[in-house]
């Protein structure tokens, strides 16, 4: 994978014992991302609070999958997708200190670690065609999880964390592919809790969802705001006006995606300052 | 209005004749050589011929020596040509770049156009004289592994690219490792695509004589060891009918014996091909 | 940035054995074909060397124990068998086609399909014995001995009919369905759409599949050399008996020894380039080659 590396200067700035605690999760600097050499997504100068809820909206196909996508470099996965410029996680995110920010450009980058600290939920959900007990523990026991009785009990709790325990707590065994949409799409973000992480990146995880489920599946993610960090795309201007603490609005100018603006929910969509921005959350344009 | 109208009618009429018996004439030859197969052939056929050694140059006893040779020959064939077959198709879905991955393509593309008799040529000079194996089963079931690894790659490479890509990205998401992602999620996904490669492998394997004759050779004894030379089903109707006067009545009964076998093989392949490979296959 | 889990440094070693074996795989298998090639030209290096290439059409006859090489004949016999063989299965394998895409019921199109399917799978062997025994005493009847070009030409014919037969209906039933509507639109009848519409659109992939055919006819071994009658003379009429060179290499690899070997080897050199410049034009010539 063709990464550019990132100048160090600003990770090397970070000391441990640093007084200004930053209080950002991902910051990124003139970040560049191109898919065979076609730049999709460019200029983005973003700061990712920790421990907010933070939506990224704005019109279909601008971006907003790919920049969330190299928040964990699954980018890795897509075949000449380059991403140059800086882009750092903070390592408050990490229980062990003292390692400085990481910079998610490195090649050299260990993404075991970067994405134990930070989990996903995708569009669809995606359980392992597995029981789903499997779906938890295959996970964890990667992770170095191998002794019965935590095992059980870190599946407990993730399951109770999402709701799901009283509805599947008697049929573990069986497929999790059985469930339906909006159980699948708990399962899947119990699966993500369960390595305990400290983010959560979720692209549109309600919009394959009937409206019921969909409903479910928010309060899900309203009940973990102040102890996660979380980045969530979302096309539901409601949605992300009930979700979210801060919202960063992309928009295609000249052939590229980039962020025309950032703020808090209130500012955007009560007193935007970019016509683009104003006319979305109007729902006038995009 | 009604003349052109009956004027195309008849036009379609007249193709729809002509390409009736076009067809049905390939039906025909085709229930032509079955029958005569299934006639000619159903005379020699009894428990015994299955489980005798042949006598008389083959004219009389059965074919189990040739049924037993077989079996050794396509057993190492597959243990040769599956787990290779099955790597070379994870690095295709997993590892490859794109042009790495044309080039490997295009080589097993290649590879399936190669005549069967240059195989023959080819294990003959490799396994049997430069590495010593002699006429033997193994030289004989290593070459056909060569031969029928573009049809395992292929047929496997087709049922892992079928693996959702959101399995992939939901495993990497949580970081699994590349061996318990394929293991325990891909693998077991493309499990039945490998069943039907490997049901293809042997359809090709059984039906091929050319590859063999140099290879394996054509010794009709119970075979001792895979070092032994072993003679095939396909060899043995070859060389009934060739060699052997009066042999055509065995020769026959064994062809049976191995086209029953082949399209009952094709037929499981034809269904699983359907059933998990291209399950949404349009039909106009 | 190590992690401090011992497990992770195992996941890796594990990781990048798994990449070793199967780099190696895609090695090997990727590898093959070239391997072949050279190791075939290898084994046919001494009679390259030692004997002029010209020598091969114009010494006396092939008699290789005695150091002729004339190899004409048989490269005539290869041709003009597979030529025969094309000029039967084509027209009837695109009109089996054309038969089951545009006007048989689909129940029916997916029975021939079956049936074709079967016709393939059938081993060459046995397509052999079956021109020995029903077909060469039919032809001797009309004129001995039977065993010859004629023979093998129909049994070869049947052998790739399938393959004419299936790529064609691969390529007519991947024509745009909007062309086909269009031409529905247009009043035409079901006989105009095939021929006007369907069929120059299907061309490339027809062609392709008929090339492929080709390969197949000139490589194939155990069929003709079981009915060509196995004379060494160039063909003069349907019904002289020939030895096509891959009959050449079955017949007499068993024996050869010294330059007799070396040179069946070339010839199954020979056999390989003209297959794969056949496959390639295959490949050059179907529709999937236009968009890399
Ligand atoms: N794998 C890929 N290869 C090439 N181009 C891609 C790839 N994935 C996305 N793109 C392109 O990158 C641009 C941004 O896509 P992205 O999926 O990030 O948009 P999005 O904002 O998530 O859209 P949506 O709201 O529809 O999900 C689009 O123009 C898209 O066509
Ligand atoms: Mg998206």
């Amino acid at each position: 994978m063709t990464t550019q590396l990132s100048p160090p200067a600003i990770a090397e700035t970070q000391t441990p014992d640093s007084v200004s605690t930053p209080d950002w999760a991902f910051r990124a600097t003139d970040l560049r991302i191109a898919y065979e050499g076609k730049t999709v997504l460019q200029d983005v100068d973003l700061n990712i609070a920790r421990r907010r809820i933070t939506a990224l909206i704005g019109p279909s196909g601008c971006g907003k999958t790919t920049f969330l996508q190299s928040l964990n470099r699954l980018t890795d996965m897509i075949p000449r997708c380059t991403v140059d410029g800086s882009l750092l996680l903070s390592e408050q995110v990490f229980k062990e200190q003292g390692f400085g920010d990481l910079d998610l450009g490195s090649p050299e980058l260990d993404v075991v670690r970067l994405r134990r600290r930070v989990g996903m939920i995708f569009q669809r959900p995606n359980p392992f065609p597995l029981s789903i007990r499997r779906n938890l523990e295959l996970p964890l026991r990667e992770h170095g999880v191998k002794d019965p009785e935590l095992l059980r009990r870190r599946i407990e709790k993730s399951l109770r964390d999402v709701g799901l325990w009283d509805e599947v707590a008697d049929r573990l065994e069986q497929t999790a592919t059985a469930l339906s949409g909006g159980q699948q799409q708990r399962l899947c973000l119990a699966r993500a809790l369960v390595l305990e992480p400290e983010i959560l990146l979720m692209d549109e995880p309600t919009s394959a969802l009937d409206p019921l489920a969909a409903a479910v599946v928010e309060d899900l993610i309203q009940s973990l705001r102040d102890r996660y960090t979380i980045v969530i795309v979302t096309h539901n201007l409601a949605q992300a006006r009930r979700l979210a603490d801060d919202v960063a609005v992309f928009w295609v100018r000249e052939g590229t995606g980039r962020v025309i603006e950032t703020g808090t929910v209130a500012q955007i969509f009560d007193r935007p300052q970019d016509p683009d921005t104003e006319a979305y959350v109007r729902g006038l344009r995009g | 209005m009604a003349e052109p109208r009956s004027h195309t009618q008849a036009r379609d009429f007249w193709t729809a004749t002509v390409l009736w018996l076009g067809a049905g004439s390939v039906l025909a030859l085709l229930a032509w050589i079955l029958g005569d197969l299934l006639l000619q052939g159903v005379g020699r056929l009894s428990w015994g011929f299955l489980t005798e050694p042949p006598s008389d140059a083959g004219r009389s006893g059965g074919v189990a020596p040739m049924i037993i040779s077989t079996l050794w020959i396509l057993a190492i064939c597959l243990a040769t040509a599956v787990p290779l077959g099955l790597a070379a198709a994870l690095f295709l879905t997993e590892l490859a770049s794109r042009r790495t991955g044309r080039w490997v393509r295009h080589s097993l593309d290649a590879l399936a156009a190669v005549p069967s008799i240059v195989f023959g040529l080819f294990g003959n000079a490799l396994f049997c004289h430069v590495l010593g194996l002699g006429y033997s089963i193994l030289s004989g079931g290593l070459t056909l592994a060569c031969m029928v690894l573009p049809l395992v790659v292929r047929t496997t490479e087709a049922g892992l690219s079928n693996v959702a890509q959101e399995i992939r990205q939901g495993a990497a998401a949580l970081a699994l490792s590349r061996v318990t992602t394929l293991r325990t999620l891909v693998l077991p996904a493309a499990a039945p695509a490998l069943l039907v490669g490997l049901v293809l492998g042997i359809g090709r394997a059984l039906a091929e004589t050319a590859a063999l004759i140099f290879t394996s050779g054509y010794v009709d004894r119970f075979p001792e060891s895979i070092h032994d030379s072993g003679r095939s089903l396909s060899i043995h109707i070859y060389d009934l009918s060739m060699n052997v006067p009066a042999g055509n009545d065995t020769a026959y009964a064994t062809a049976l014996v191995l086209v029953v076998l082949l399209i009952a093989s094709q037929q499981l392949a034809t269904w699983g091909i359907h059933r998990w490979i291209q399950p949404e296959r349009s039909v106009r | 940035m190590t992690s401090s889990k011992p497990s992770a440094s195992f996941r890796a070693a594990a990781d990048r054995c798994l990449t070793v074996v199967l780099v190696g795989a895609a090695a090997i298998a990727g590898g093959l074909v070239l391997w072949i090639v050279l190791f075939i030209a290898r084994e046919s290096m001494p009679a390259l060397l030692s004997i002029a290439p010209w020598r091969f059409a114009t010494d006396a006859s092939w008699h290789p124990q005695d150091g002729l090489f004339k190899i004409t004949p048989m490269v005539a016999a290869t041709l003009a068998i597979s030529l025969v063989a094309m000029c039967l299965a084509a027209p009837l394998g695109i009109a089996t086609a054309m038969f089951s895409s545009f006007f048989a019921p689909a129940r029916i199109a997916g029975l021939l399909r079956r049936w074709i399917e079967i016709l393939a799978g059938i081993p060459s062997v046995v397509y052999g014995l079956w021109g020995l025994t029903v077909l060469v005493p039919r032809i001797a009847a009309i004129q001995a001995p039977g065993l010859g070009l004629l023979a093998a030409s129909l049994v070869l014919a049947l052998m790739i009919l399938p393959t004419v037969a299936l790529t064609a209906e691969a390529a007519l039933r991947s024509v745009d369905e909007d062309l086909l509507r269009g031409a529905a639109a247009l009043g035409l009848d079901r006989t105009g759409t095939a021929l006007h519409v369907a069929l120059p659109a299907a061309k490339n992939g027809i062609f392709a599949g008929l090339v492929l055919a080709t390969a197949r006819a000139l490589g194939e071994t155990m069929a003709v050399l079981m009915v060509a009658g196995n004379v060494v003379q160039m063909p003069g009429s349907l019904f002289d008996s020939i030895r096509p060179l891959t009959a050449n290499i079955a017949l007499e690899m068993g024996y050869a020894t010294a330059d007799h070997r070396s040179v069946l080897f070339a010839s199954g050199l020979a056999l390989m380039l003209m297959v794969g410049l056949l496959v390639a034009l295959s490949t050059m010539s179907s529709p999937e080659a236009t968009d890399g």
